[in-house]
């Protein structure tokens, strides 16, 4: 390249058109604010990591990275969830959250240019009450552990309560933000423990009091585990605390709806609606609560009202919550969110449809995970960690082996293992949690099995 | 499109029509999770056909920044190209887990080792975290980081002190962290009023919040007297990133006295904004604040990339996993391709387009407030009537609005950024005098009242739309 610069379309006739306009005679004329010693001797050094030095054309830039890309196998039979779900995303999908009207424009601060996202957000919230039951959503927030955090804030505004109870089956990386989020504030963070892969509900309840804002359940929990919710939700109302139901797995609103079970509050993760793996993140966190509650809600919301004529138009609704308004007074920090991957959620939800997401939930998750279950867990040396509860699409297994070792096998026969729990959870050693998914099917899980059964006979090593 | 509307996608739904596919049922079915199995689902029953309709047609009535030149200030609406979405749409960055074995991530682990060495020498910073998921994420966190820093000194320090023409994110960021939020004052210059700040920096203050250059475009020249009167009462100073564009390879914030620095990546390396997000806002500290940052991060041991938790003083965790990936492959892409100098190019650029349109409009009879100096890569206009003068810019000029009022009451802060060309700089401006004739003169409107209405609506009923919220659409009755 000779003398443009990508994407800068100024020329050198243009700039010292530009420069005599404003009437100086060299750019770092427009810069005397900063003083002379502050300003950068010399080039930035910026590393060059594909060799032969920056800038990198296209041609290039494609190479470099579609090497790096291809450095990491992404078309293995993958069996890890753990808050991250390799669920199938739809094409269509892909083709209208790329489309530029959509990835290119800011927050739709001003309705009357932006009236498709504004409508896509609303359609969006109201697919999210759909799923939950509740009445209110945000048009999304970064993240599922975000979420909680938010909603354990939320949860405190609305109490005057300081105290959020939250048992250990919740994702143990939820609890750190939440912790990071809680830390210095006038907030005390309280755990409860596990019994049998759930809520220890006995000791929930004592821990429960009138100083308790939230009572935080994942369900299905990280274990993958169904909680008593409504045992979870008696405990919390009858202290007048707020109960907020943790959805991380979003696939399973499909078949389960928060609010038949006493939910205040729903919130969580809804990355299986159409949004890829991405190695954890952009994901699509997001907060449902009743009406009632509306004015203490983080994030954007949507209204649907009409323009000066009348006819149906939607705008940013609640602006007095939000920081560009309120500033120290806002119900969060909350300004750039994840409305790409609400957009996503809403197409992937129109394409399967009630029935089809309730057929991909069940048969393809459900049904399938207990087929896992059962066929792996009877493979001598291994079985479920905790018999008997009721999963959804994940459960803990236990192994013979060390859980790294043994992944590390797996994956030179194409298999990425499920996850080793011992990592969070050292009392609970050699275990894995194995994710089923429509991406796992019967013959992924059957080949799981024999080479777990031929591991059995030939040894790790 | 005409002013007719789009239904929406609940009103085109009929039974027995579908859009998915899913294979044949494998495994046995059984009768499973009966006391929570749900009733009712009430989610759209569309073909795919219909979905391809609906969202072409919502697509277009969004204005695009493709379309036309979008200076939303403070934003930096900079061209996103598509190149960097396909480079991170590959599998092996789009398709994999965050509990992969790391021998299976050493590509994606390369990109985020090498963007953090890229974000320190950009900022002059010591080490980045890349978890933050935006500009106000990495405000938290920067704010964590240095309160759990003065913290472990045993400094209980409470403030926080940011300048009135902050962006509202600040201010926010730290009442909700729990701390005592404090305003201080900026003088007729649109500069930080040295006195204000010298008063209130107290030992109770941890830390001084600065966007440099600030929301009037402005930079500060006296940064390095600001930066003297934090340290020296034991504060630290933080940079809020969101104008970097203005200063890249001129100057560095670690070198103008900066302890802790954001930097969007959605505005700064022209990531897509994406109606509101995913962005990213990796939060960099100077050497003695290494320690705090979130975990993980990505070390490298000879040619192999792993992940560390080996921090004795982490903050813990502000996300999930380790960040918005896919925006950081296109950051870490755009910084690639620009290189040293087309960055500093950029910044360049950027500051030239921004003084053009203020020297400009300024001999058209506009008013800036703070146009006896140069700006950076945003200027800020005072108008009476700002909001009328940008409803015509967009209804009847078919141009996007720039950010009103802000940082005051009746501003328009533009931001036309390094990638638009001049052409497009000048259509903007006489669409600005036009729009302003108009407003000015009810022939002129009259005349204007009879040609093209771009928007796809007229002015929102934001009155009615505030006081009768709805918020959802009510399921129909079966």
């Amino acid at each position: 390249m000779k003398n443009h610069v990508p994407y800068i379309p100024t020329t050198e006739a243009d700039r010292s058109g530009m420069l005599a306009e404003i009437g100086v005679t060299a750019i770092d004329d427009l810069f005397e604010a900063i003083p002379r010693h502050l300003m950068l001797k010399g080039e930035l050094l910026l590393p060059s990591p594909a060799g032969g030095g920056l800038p990198l054309s296209e041609m290039e830039l494609k190479k470099y990275l579609g090497d790096l890309s291809a450095l990491n196998p992404h078309s293995y039979t993958c069996f890890l969830g753990a808050g991250c779900y390799n669920h199938y995303v739809p094409s269509i999908v892909d083709l209208f959250t790329g489309l530029p009207q959509f990835y290119t424009p800011y927050t739709p601060y001003k309705p009357e240019t932006n009236q498709g996202t504004l409508q896509a957000m609303y359609e969006y919230q109201t697919m999210m009450c759909r799923l939950t039951g509740l009445e209110v959503s945000n048009a999304s927030l970064y993240d599922g552990a975000t979420a909680m955090a938010e909603a354990a804030k939320m949860a405190s505004r609305l109490t005057g309560r300081t105290e959020i109870v939250i048992p250990g089956t919740v994702h143990p990386e939820y609890r750190q933000v939440l912790d990071t989020y809680l830390w210095y504030g006038d907030w005390q963070v309280v755990e409860a423990g596990i019994r049998d892969g759930k809520t220890d509900l006995k000791e929930l309840a004592q821990r429960v009091s009138d100083r308790t804002a939230a009572v935080i359940v994942q369900s299905p929990n990280f274990f993958g585990i169904l909680e008593d919710m409504e045992a979870v939700s008696e405990i919390a109302h009858k202290n007048e605390a707020l109960f907020i139901y943790l959805v991380v797995e979003a696939l399973s609103l499909a078949l389960i709806r928060p609010a038949d079970l006493g939910a205040d509050i729903v919130a969580g993760e809804a990355q299986s609606f159409g949004t890829h793996m991405s190695f954890g993140g952009p994901h699509l966190g997001f907060i449902n609560c009743y009406s009632r509650h509306k004015s203490k809600i983080p994030g954007r919301i949507v209204t649907k009202t009409e323009d000066i004529e009348g006819k149906p138009a939607y705008m940013l609704w609640g602006a007095a919550r939000e920081q560009h308004i309120s500033r120290s007074r806002a119900t969060s920090n909350i300004c750039s969110n994840h409305a790409l991957n609400a957009l996503a959620a809403s197409i992937y939800l129109s394409w399967y449809g009630s029935e089809g997401l309730q057929e991909l939930a069940d048969t393809h998750n459900l049904q399938t995970a207990y087929y896992a279950y059962e066929k792996i867990g009877r493979i001598p040396g291994y079985a479920p960690a905790f018999p008997g509860q009721e999963i959804f699409n994940e459960f803990l297994l236990r192994c013979p082996y060390e859980v790294g070792s043994l992944n590390r096998r797996l994956l030179d026969h194409s298999i990425i293992g499920g996850l080793d729990v011992g990592r969070f959870y050292p009392e609970y050693e050699r275990t894995m949690l194995l994710c089923i998914t429509e991406k796992t099917t019967k013959d992924d899980i059957d080949r799981l099995a024999d080479i777990l059964t031929y591991l059995n006979e030939k040894g790790l090593s | 499109m005409e002013r007719e509307g789009v239904k929406l996608i609940f009103e085109e739904s009929k039974n027995g029509r579908a859009a998915y596919t899913l294979p044949r049922p494998a495994v046995q079915h059984r009768d499973l999770l009966g006391k929570y199995r749900r009733k009712g689902l009430d989610l759209p029953q569309v073909s795919e056909r219909q979905i391809a309709g609906h969202y072409q047609n919502l697509a277009e009535l969004n204005f695009s920044p493709y379309a036309e030149m979008d200076p939303l200030g403070s934003c930096t609406m900079k061209y996103n190209p598509p190149l960097m979405e396909s480079l991170a749409a590959q599998g092996g960055f789009r398709d994999i887990h965050p509990y992969q074995d790391e021998s299976s991530i050493q590509g994606l682990l390369e990109v985020m080792y090498y963007l953090d060495l890229c974000l320190r020498e950009i900022t002059g910073m010591a080490a980045f975290t890349l978890q933050p998921s935006a500009g106000a994420h990495g405000e938290s966190t920067g704010i964590m980081i240095g309160g759990a820093y003065l913290h472990s000194k045993g400094e209980g320090r409470t403030k926080i002190l940011a300048p009135d023409s902050a962006h509202g994110t600040n201010p926010a960021s730290v009442a909700n962290l729990g701390f005592e939020y404090e305003q201080v004052d900026s003088n007729e210059k649109g500069w930080v009023d040295l006195a204000d700040l010298k008063a209130r920096m107290t030992e109770d203050v941890a830390i001084f919040m600065l966007t440099n250059p600030n929301t009037y475009g402005l930079f500060d020249p006296h940064i390095e007297e600001i930066a003297e009167i934090i340290h020296k009462k034991g504060g630290l100073l933080y940079y809020d990133g969101a104008n970097l564009n203005a200063i890249m390879g001129k100057c560095r914030p670690a070198d103008l006295g900066f302890d802790i620095v954001h930097v969007n990546l959605h505005k700064t390396f022209a990531t897509p904004h994406a109606m509101g997000g995913p962005g990213a806002g990796p939060t960099g500290v100077r050497e003695a604040l290494k320690d705090y940052l979130p975990v993980p991060l990505v070390v490298r041991d000879g040619d192999r990339y792993r992940l560390t938790y080996d921090l004795a003083n982490t903050i813990g965790k502000v996300k999930a996993f380790y960040g918005n990936i896919s925006v950081l492959v296109k950051a870490f892409a755009y910084i690639l391709m620009l290189g040293p100098k087309g960055l500093r190019t950029a910044s360049e650029t950027a500051v030239l387009h921004a003084n053009y349109m203020q020297e400009v409009l300024k001999k058209r009879g506009f008013k800036f407030p703070y146009g006896d100096q140069h700006c950076m890569h945003e200027c800020v206009m005072k108008y009476e009537g700002i909001d009328t003068l940008g409803q015509l810019l967009a209804e009847r000029f078919k141009k996007l609005q720039a950010t009103i009022h802000f940082p005051e009451a009746n501003a328009y802060m533009m931001e036309p950024t390094e990638t638009e060309t001049k052409e497009s700089l000048d259509d903007y401006i006489e669409a600005m005098v036009a729009a302003d004739k108009a407003v000015k003169d009810p022939r002129a409107m009259e005349e204007l009242e009879k040609g093209k209405i771009y928007t796809p609506i007229r002015k929102v009923n934001t009155k009615k739309g505030m006081s009768r919220p709805r918020l959802i659409e009510p399921e129909e009755e079966a």
